[in-house]
């Protein structure tokens, strides 16, 4: 993990040069993106849930300062804003994990909390008059914080709006820090997760759900940016059924391989964002290869290995979660099975529309008209490739992304790399060794794909792109008419979460401010107080009359209290 | 020295260079605010790949060794 988040790191710190050369803020960036891979070293290089929370609420901080870098432009405030609430609820759930872990175990260091895991396995819990085992709830409130910052449904909304921030921190964000963190929480808690068979189904339907439904949504975006940020949720969601299906290697190798060719795609967005002018609809390109071709090239290598092309990083990694996932016997993999094969063809179809209309067919900008000030190229205006201070990264990335699959399952997925770290109870989950036993290298593995579902629905999605968008194709889709405007609306989870969960809290906000801020501290305990003593202090002034026999006779009768009281002792 | 001496500067590294940059960024030249933050992450992953290598070659957390060429020699005779 350490390797990934510093190479990603770096990679996208010689990007920013040239990306962020003009803007006022420059120097400010750069010291954020390296606050944000302190933090993220921090969090994975953690042996200790404290140790783990402090990278994890650093990660938080630092994202909601980057996606809010342009603190000038209202929709960046509303984003970074927005993702840091939604991550706070994640957080809840962790910190939750975390005090039930400190109180039930003692201490927060992991191999003591593993070590102890057998002890309290039978322990239960009643929450709401119901009996829940320990693990499970602890597992639950610790994948609720995963949730969060892996961005899983019903907790994504943050992600494609954080797309607001500069395109160097989206690369950051998306390809090997804060979305990777929840996949890694997971994974490095094996031992705690792999005793609770409720949890693992649990992952294992929130990851295929959000498999599925965030790969459909990539297909009616236009923003380049928000095409590869569903992308990325979609990814995420692999990593989730892989986790759930109990292989844990898996989904830290399809970490590995996502963070290079996701990485290549957001700065290849960024180069193209560059040449447009700042014009991110893809609506509005079209062609560009022509003028851009290291970008295309690299971009194309990205796509490939994003759709899981035979040979390419992406392929090993996203062809053995999906077989891991057929393979597997826990509750809800079947359904996750189908979810990731299908996500295969919208992964493709995605990928090949924004491809395509970036990089293919006639040049649409030349028949946009703008205003003076509006982003894009103006009329006798020709993109041109990026400086070599972009392209550059973009080559060393595309390296990885081809190669780094074939060069590492073999040590990562079936050897023992993972050895003490991650722990999978083969008794119960057969499918990781029965995963083992039909592996038979790289190449034999590439050929037997040739056999398997997912790479022709991956062929069926960019024929079908290819269609749609280079050949013009007039195809009927009037049946998924009534879906659009679910899909364009995000299914209606900002609405929902705008309507009830923002207004609901701005109500009970209301009532507090009104009836217990207003009414109870400010009216009756700090004001009733000061009346109090007003009123004490109106009735007590009446006995300074100013007359001395007035206050002879409450000294004597002073006097007589205190005799009769020493009389009495 | 120990791996463990490694795993405490690889963060730190780019913790000083935020520091840096963010305290004094503006009063510097330009090449400055990039220079220092790309050195830093760029020791973070030198010593991120050594003591990865170091792993895999079965050295022991807070087994102690000696940072030398020889031993860099070794590495690059085993990658190539």
């Amino acid at each position: 993990m350490m390797v990934i988040v510093t190479f990603i790191s770096l990679m996208v710190h010689i990007y920013t040069i040239s990306y962020m050369k003009d803007d006022t803020g420059f120097s400010r960036f750069f010291s954020y993106i390296s606050l944000f891979t302190f933090a993220m070293l921090m969090l994975v290089m953690s042996n200790n849930f404290l140790q783990l929370f402090f990278g994890w609420e650093a990660v938080g901080l630092v994202s909601y300062l980057l996606i809010g870098f342009w603190y000038k432009k209202p929709r960046a405030i509303y984003a970074n804003l927005k993702a840091f609430l939604v991550n706070r609820v994640g957080d809840f759930g962790l910190i939750l994990g975390v005090a039930l872990i400190m109180f039930w175990f003692g201490t927060l260091d992991y191999q003591e909390v593993f070590n102890r895991l057998p002890a309290l396995l039978s322990q239960e819990v009643v929450l709401f008059n119901t009996s829940i085992s320990l693990v499970t709830l602890i597992g639950t409130c610790l994948f609720i914080g995963a949730m969060g910052k892996s961005a899983q449904v019903p907790l994504h909304v943050w992600l494609p709006d954080s797309m607001e921030g500069p395109t160097p921190i989206s690369a950051l964000i998306h390809a090997a820090t804060m979305v990777t963190a929840g996949i890694y929480l997971v994974a490095r808690m094996s031992p705690l997760f792999e005793l609770s068979d409720f949890v693992l189904s649990l992952v294992i339907v929130i990851g295929a759900i959000t498999a599925i439904s965030m790969g459909i949504l990539g297909i009616v975006q236009n923003d380049i940016k928000k095409i590869i940020a569903y992308s990325t949720l979609s990814q995420l969601g692999y990593m989730t059924v892989a986790l759930g299906v109990s292989a844990y290697s898996v989904a830290i190798f399809h970490l590995l391989t996502h963070a290079f060719f996701k990485a290549l795609l957001f700065l290849g967005a960024g180069s193209v964002i560059i040449g447009m002018h700042h014009d991110q609809d893809i609506t509005q390109m079209g062609g560009l290869k022509k003028y851009m071709p290291v970008t295309a090239l690299t971009f194309l290598i990205g796509s490939l290995s994003l759709i899981g092309t035979p040979l390419f990083s992406g392929f090993y990694s996203k062809e053995t979660i999906i077989e891991a996932a057929s393979l597997s016997s826990a509750w809800g993999a079947n359904f996750a099975y189908f979810a990731l094969v299908f996500g295969v063809f919208f992964t493709a179809l995605y990928s090949f529309r924004l491809y395509f209309l970036v990089f293919c067919g006639e040049e649409r900008w030349h028949t946009i008209r703008r205003k003076k000030n509006e982003h894009g190229l103006k009329s006798k205006e020709y993109p041109v490739e990026s400086s070599k201070i972009i392209t550059i990264p973009l080559v060393i990335l595309a390296i990885p992304s081809i190669f780094i699959g074939m060069l590492l399952i073999d040590p990562l997925v079936y050897g023992n790399f993972f050895d003490g770290n991650i722990m999978v109870d083969n008794k119960i989950h057969t499918n990781i060794d029965l995963l083992a036993s039909h592996y038979h290298g790289v190449w034999s593995m590439a050929v037997h794909s040739l056999f398997t579902l997912p790479l022709w629905f991956a062929i069926a999605g960019v024929l079908l792109a290819w269609a749609l968008f280079i050949k013009k194709m007039k195809i009927n889709f009037k049946f998924l008419n009534p879906f659009k405007s679910s899909l364009k609306n995000n299914y209606g989870f900002d609405d929902f979460n705008e309507k009830y969960i923002a207004k609901g809290i701005l109500k009970l906000g209301d009532f507090l401010s009104s009836k217990v801020d207003i009414k109870i501290i400010d009216d009756f305990l700090v004001n009733g107080s000061g009346r109090l003593v007003t009123y004490f202090a109106n009735k007590l002034k009446l006995i300074q009359s100013g007359y001395i026999y007035h206050y002879a006779f409450f000294m004597i009768i002073g006097l007589f209290l205190l005799i009769s009281f020493f009389v009495r002792t | 020295m120990t791996i463990l001496n490694i795993l405490t500067v690889i963060p730190l590294a780019p913790l000083f260079a935020a520091c840096f940059v963010g305290l004094f960024g503006k009063k510097l030249p330009k090449y400055y605010s990039f220079g220092i933050p790309i050195l830093g992450v760029s020791i973070a992953f030198a010593l991120s790949m050594y003591s990865l290598y170091l792993t895999l070659y079965g050295f022991k957390l807070n087994e102690t060794f000696t940072l030398g060429l020889h031993q860099v020699a070794i590495y690059l005779k085993s990658v190539f």
